[in-house]
């Protein structure tokens, strides 16, 4: 800024004034620019900002609703990882069953031999000499005759089911691996109080359905065992309108009891009766190690159709 | 020595399933009937030949009431079917508290009819007719005492129910 003489005229004086108002007008606008500049650049660094936290909120409300999926996953994929092996393990059983029955015959087919060991082999040709030579003719005889031939004759009846009982009993094991089993079953009960138990049985859905044919064997057992342990929970709470269904589902057998009306303690009942059928004596022969476990009814179902929740929303 | 298979297989214990053949009711019903009976069930799953004559008594469990009759004149099999099994239940007077296992009612029919006259007990019991009770040694049924006209009039086949219709056009 130069120092000028003051004005000695009025003109002067006008002059010096515009100048300085010039002066000061450039700057001011240089300044505006530079504030025009400066929010311009604010507002394009708010804006991003803006599209970042837009971005995170959409990333947030995924991340959350991923936790409520994962649990439906996780329940789908424990139904679908239950199943599997249960399938695996039904093969198997029914391997195994395949083995005792093959096992039961030949020991029958030795029968003879073992009675005679027993030394009981001529009650049995002499049971049956009388049986088809001189039952037919008893009526001929008189009664107190006939009598004491028939107690006799029962007599040895039952010293032959006797020595087969026990030669069936002290049947040796399968000489086989241990085989590992899961039973399980759920109990729905979501009020507290149960209504529905549901057992699946690592058995194909055949043993029940096609029972009338088959040759009994481990899965029979097996199922026969479920039914007891399901039976006998009723009768420990005196539920006496219990009635279990049958049927298959992914090939496996599955049998369920609605409880409804049931005393509440038919809970228990069922645990400490389930929890028998893995000490059955036909386990121990057969060299099955069956594990008997209660889980969550949701890995017993299978998922819900995605298009049924869409029509029920 | 003797060696007939047959004459050790007589004296030889029964398993579950050739039990229940000779009984005439599934594993699973006859499992019920040996828990209801308290049966030790702490051993195998063998029984002696005589457990059945036990069973059946114990359960009610009756021979088949079906001797080959024709049964009443009708186009519709199912129908014709359903009409003479509650003749036979009327004919054997079960009826208000005199009941008798429901297994009873189809024993010894082809398995096609078995399952036809579950379903129509099943829906004839949710429309009145048919009262059905679980015991413990299993469901029994009856026709109400006070449907017993209605009854007659299904038997003759001058009415009927939705329900026993809906399952004849099944």
């Amino acid at each position: 800024m130069t120092t000028e003489s003051p004005a000695t005229t009025v003109a002067q004086a006008l002059g010096a004034v515009e100048a300085w108002r010039s002066e000061e007008d450039a700057r001011r606008l240089s300044e505006l620019g530079e504030v025009a500049q400066e929010i311009h650049s604010l507002d394009a660094a708010m804006e991003n900002l803006r599209q970042q936290l837009d971005a995170l909120s959409t990333f947030q409300t995924e991340l959350e609703a991923k936790g409520a999926d994962l649990e439906a996953v996780a329940v789908q994929r424990t139904y679908q990882s239950v199943f599997e092996v249960l399938q695996l393990q039904a093969a198997a059983v029914d391997q195994r069953e395949r083995k005792g029955i093959e096992a039961a015959k030949a020991r029958t087919a030795e029968l003879p031999a073992l009675l005679d060991k027993a030394g009981i082999g001529s009650v049995l040709a002499e049971y049956v000499q009388f049986k088809s030579a001189v039952l037919p003719t008893l009526q001929h005889l008189p009664e107190s005759y006939r009598a004491a031939l028939l107690e006799v004759h029962t007599g040895q009846e039952d010293k032959l089911r006797s020595a087969i009982g026990e030669i069936a009993q002290s049947a040796p094991g399968l000489e086989v691996k241990t085989l590992e089993v899961d039973l399980v079953y759920g109990i729905d009960a979501p009020e507290g109080q149960p209504e529905l138990v549901v057992v699946v049985v690592p058995v194909a859905d055949s043993v029940h359905a096609g029972w009338i044919d088959r040759d009994e064997g481990l899965q029979t057992i097996i199922a026969a065992r479920v039914a007891q342990a399901v039976y006998q929970a009723a009768m420990d709470v005196n539920f006496v309108a219990a009635q279990a269904l049958s049927g298959g589902h992914l090939g496996l057998l599955a049998v369920e009891l609605e409880l409804v009306g049931a005393d509440p303690k038919i809970g228990d009942a069922l645990r400490k009766r389930m929890a028998e059928v893995a000490n059955a004596p036909e386990m121990a022969a057969a060299k099955v190690a069956l594990t008997v476990r209660e889980i969550s009814m949701d890995h017993l179902l299978p998922p819900e159709d995605e298009e049924e929740t869409a029509d029920g929303e | 020595m003797a060696s007939d298979p047959s004459v050790l297989e007589a004296l030889a214990p029964v398993g579950l399933n050739e039990l229940s053949r000779r009984l005439g009711v599934d594993p699973f019903e006859t499992v019920r009937l040996l828990v209801a009976t308290g049966h030790d069930m702490s051993g195998p799953l063998r029984f002696a030949p005589e457990m059945v004559d036990s069973l059946r008594e114990s359960g009610g469990v009756h021979a088949t009431w079906w001797d080959g009759s024709p049964g009443p004149t009708d186009d519709n099999p199912s129908r014709q079917r359903v009409r003479a099994a509650l003749q036979l239940m009327l004919d054997k007077g079960f009826t208000g508290d005199i009941t008798t296992r429901m297994d009873n009612v189809w024993r010894g029919l082809p398995y096609k009819d078995q399952g036809l006259l579950q379903q129509a007990l099943t829906v004839l019991t949710e429309e009145g007719l048919v009262r059905c009770v679980g015991t413990p040694v299993g469901l029994q049924v009856s026709v109400d005492a006070g449907q017993i006209d209605r009854t007659k009039g299904i038997i003759s086949g001058t009415s009927s129910s939705d329900g026993l219709d809906a399952l004849y056009e099944g």
